[in-house]
């Protein structure tokens, strides 16, 4: 395989991976003929390389849209599009799936704030209080205001063994972005009542958060039972 | 079996048997192998030939899992063998895949 070709493909995964082995893999496709079967199978591993990065940063993300489905799903009682529900229960479920083990490992937490010494897990249960407030009397809006903020330092002061990886700057900005997307597509979706492609789109994507929520969450259990 | 079972789940999170990380593990209990020997030994063995992506991501996998390790470089290669926790894995899946075969094989007989 060309150089120029072999550096193209190695520039598809993330940077930790290609520092790591980008020089044996360059060595490696270049010393054979590469076919398009292999090209695209390196192109989907690469994907993969990347998702797996990210799969801490996606379950994270589906958990806090919990609050928006939440949110709109008891503050409106119309009857939104299909894609819509299933979007939402997708979400609750990966939501779910993604907060048990943090919930697991947050016991040493809990204990400290029974004895007063830490004050992020009273800020996060305020906004879940907030937010179901908010959802079953105001019409749910509101609760996404903090969210993104609260999470991010909850999670960083309560389970840094588990959300270590899950909370930096880069990925506050995600999950603003992520709550401001979710709730905009859902406040879109409901006003139109049409749903169409866009309304199959959110769905499908809540989908695959969901799955990467779910396999996060698996891998995390495992990781913590091996501990054991 | 149930014991079986669990000592599985307990371990590293390689996947089905046909998993590619289980494959390489396979290949490189014969001794060290960088990734070309390793692709043309598994398809010798296996008869399944591994993508590139999915052989060095199989490799990556295993390194982060500490059952396998890279050996100084030759000619800008890595070659890799496998850890003792990498045997001890391997040992275990193949007693479960051969325990597995072995059941199977005895009621196809009894059919």
């Amino acid at each position: 395989m060309k150089q120029s070709h072999a550096r193209f493909l190695i520039r598809l995964y993330p940077p930790a991976w290609r520092t790591r082995y980008g020089s044996e893999f360059q060595t490696f496709l270049e010393s054979r003929h590469v076919t398009a079967l292999e090209a695209l199978n390196i192109a989907a591993c690469a994907l993969l390389e990347h998702l797996r990065e990210s799969v801490a940063l996606i379950s994270v993300v589906s958990a806090i849209t919990l609050s928006s489905a939440l949110s709109f799903y008891l503050g409106f009682s119309d009857q939104p599009h299909l894609a819509l529900w299933l979007c939402w229960f997708a979400i609750v479920a990966a939501a779910a799936a993604c907060i048990a083990p943090v919930i697991r490992s947050s016991k040493k937490s809990t204990r400290a704030v029974i004895r007063g010494r830490r004050i992020w897990l009273c800020l996060f249960a305020a906004w879940m209080i907030f937010n179901t407030i908010t959802a079953l009397f105001l019409g749910g809006r509101w609760g996404l205001i903090p969210a993104p903020a609260l999470l991010w330092l909850g999670g960083r002061k309560l389970v840094p063994r588990v959300a270590a990886a899950m909370t930096t700057p880069r990925m506050l900005l995600v999950l603003i972005a992520s709550a401001m997307t979710s709730s905009a597509g859902a406040g879109l979706l409901y006003r139109s009542h049409q749903g169409g492609i866009g309304a199959y789109l959110i769905a499908i994507v809540a989908l695959l958060a969901t799955a990467a929520g779910i396999l996060d969450a698996r891998k995390l259990l495992i990781k913590r039972r091996t501990a054991v | 079996m149930a014991r079986s079972t669990r000592h599985v789940a307990q371990d590293p999170d390689l996947g089905r048997f046909s998993d590619p990380p289980l494959l390489v593990l396979a290949s490189l209990a014969d001794g060290p192998k960088h990734g070309h020997a390793m692709i043309d030994d598994i398809e010798q063995m296996s008869g399944a030939r591994l993508g590139p992506g999915t052989l060095y991501g199989a490799i990556a996998r295993l390194e982060r899992e500490k059952l396998i390790e890279p050996l100084p470089e030759e000619d800008r290669r890595h070659p890799y063998r496998i850890t003792a926790s990498g045997a001890r894995l391997l040992r275990a899946k193949l007693a479960t895949i051969n325990h597995f075969a072995r059941i199977g094989l005895k009621r196809l007989e009894a059919m």
